[in-house]
């Protein structure tokens, strides 16, 4: 009896450690994923392999080039000013759409031959500011001869959970650990 | 040789448009009155912390949360950590905190997402208790859920975001245990046709028994929301932050007076400083600088208030934080 009574003590009190879990509408779940699936969304709507992921983040015009070290030095001049820059690799980034804060900037060098003749590069904020030195406005900045024609693109975040959103920027969850070669899904309906 | 031509973009009037001194005289605030450092939970060593001062405490988290460790913690004004969180949702394997608040209780409640093995990712609002115990997790998918507030009648206001494009925008009420009760502001009011509320954004909601004050500098829109009347949230715009700066930091006030923070770098270091941001009836929200706080290089990252104090930090990655009264004369 007492044996039945200790296990009973020690198999509850852990449970009772546990957190209640309620759905919205104050009811109780017993799984909290229970009746959710992996978005049909999710990158085009099917399960891809690390490649597939990281074609479908950079699109045709994936990273090919690579940016030297004097011109990153010298982007970052010019761009910083001040802002704490560090550069973080962001081969899994995909061209940004929408702002980040201010913190440090990356730069996404990407091949001016894929179909953009024209290669636009743009620092994005959550303002619609800083980053982008003009709100939403993306400059011609193709770096030729040493650098291959690559592109840049400028990502400026005063933290790493500033610059997510749709598809772009500095935040772990898209240029490290969201989608690319992880293939971890990233945030809520960002990618 | 590469045309890089960044400074064609660079507006040679773009503060103005913002800060057009308005009012300045019966302003008053001070310099720092205290300072103390909160090394504990801030510095360099911990440059993903998120920060925010509430009432008398700062609350700080990490954005990854973890099942064995404390990634969010209360510290009291001594730099005395006093409640560590655990963030985590059983069976999921990844999960990610979003926002943080503290009620006058002692309760805490933190915003945020997860996802488990199979991809399902749903928004959670996870409630404490006074000694940080995590006592209910609330699934609010389909909504996710980011700027977070609460008192202590079981009220939890959040803003965020839906699971489709056209439910981006939304400002929630729920009450832990009871469940969402209602949406408080129509979708997309607050972020209408400009761009998606998404993870980018990074506002910030405060509220009181009286108020609920949401801050959106991506949007330039303050919304607000008397709790005692019966009148819907109002919105109020304000003129687009100019180019080169950056919010960083929003602040209520005891008193009910509303300040934000803008940082500028480089050339833009003058235009850096915190602002009052006064609501006006007309529907437009204005700026007035707060002359006398030092801001030395430009940053100034304002975590909130205490009573009727602003309580920032100088340095992005600094652990010492400063109090100063700012606007005591009306």
């Amino acid at each position: 009896m007492l044996k039945v009574l200790l296990t009973i003590i020690l198999v509850a009190a852990p449970m009772s450690a546990q957190p209640i879990l309620l759905n919205a509408d104050g009811k109780p779940l017993l799984n909290a994923f229970e009746g959710l699936s992996r978005p049909k969304s999710y990158f085009g709507g099917s399960k891809k392999d690390s490649k597939s992921l990281q074609q479908s983040i950079n699109g045709p015009a994936a990273p090919k080039c690579t940016l030297s070290n004097s011109s990153r030095d010298a982007f970052l001049q010019e761009l910083s000013g001040g802002l704490n820059a560090k550069l973080r690799p962001v081969s899994s980034c995909r061209t940004p759409s929408s702002g980040c804060e201010g913190h440090f900037v990356v730069l996404q060098p990407y091949d001016c031959s894929a179909g953009d003749a024209t290669c636009s590069a743009a620092i994005y904020s959550n303002t619609g500011s800083i980053c982008s030195m003009g709100a939403g406005q993306t400059y011609v900045d193709c770096v030729s001869g040493g650098d291959s024609n690559c592109c840049v693109s400028y990502y400026a975040c005063t933290n790493n959970s500033g610059c997510d959103g749709g598809g772009g920027g500095c935040d772990d969850d898209d240029c490290g650990d969201c989608g690319g070669a992880t293939g971890v899904p990233c945030p809520p309906d960002q990618n | 040789m590469r045309t890089h031509t960044l400074h064609k973009f660079i507006p040679i009037v773009f503060w103005v448009s913002v800060f057009l001194v308005q009012g300045m005289a019966g302003q008053s605030a001070s310099s720092p009155e205290r300072r103390a450092d909160f090394s504990s939970v801030l510095g360099a060593d911990k440059d993903s912390t998120h920060a925010k001062w509430e009432g008398d405490y700062l609350l700080t988290w990490q954005e990854s949360g973890s099942p064995s460790q404390p990634s969010a913690h209360v510290t009291n004004q001594n730099g005395e950590i006093v409640q560590d969180l655990i963030v985590w949702v059983r069976g999921a394997v990844w999960v990610r905190a979003s926002d943080m608040t503290r009620t006058p209780s002692g309760r805490v409640y933190i915003s945020g997402w997860a996802m488990n093995g199979g991809g399902a990712r749903a928004g959670f609002l996870f409630a404490y208790n006074a000694t940080g115990k995590l006592e209910t997790v609330m699934r609010t998918a389909p909504y996710f859920p980011n700027n977070i507030c609460a008192i202590d009648d079981d009220s939890v206001w959040v803003s965020g975001n839906g699971s489709n494009e056209e439910d981006f925008g939304m400002l929630r009420e729920y009450n832990i245990p009871g469940g969402l009760k209602t949406d408080l502001v129509p979708r997309n009011t607050i972020t209408t046709g400009e761009r998606q509320l998404d993870h980018a954004y990074r506002g910030s909601l405060t509220c009181d028994a009286n108020r609920l004050v949401l801050y959106l500098p991506e949007f330039s829109r303050v919304v607000e929301y008397k709790q005692s009347g019966s009148q819907p949230p109002r919105v109020y715009q304000f003129s687009k932050i100019a180019q080169g700066l950056i919010p960083t930091g929003f602040a209520m006030t005891r008193a009910g007076k509303l300040y934000a923070a803008i940082t500028g770098q480089g050339d833009k270091v003058a235009a850096a400083g915190v602002f009052e941001l006064k609501l006006n009836a007309d529907g437009a929200a204005t700026w007035t600088p707060v002359s006398e706080l030092q801001i030395p290089k430009g940053y100034v990252g304002l975590l909130g208030a205490q009573e009727n104090q602003l309580v920032y930090h100088l340095r992005r990655t600094g652990s010492e934080l400063h109090w100063a009264a700012a606007g005591m004369v009306p």
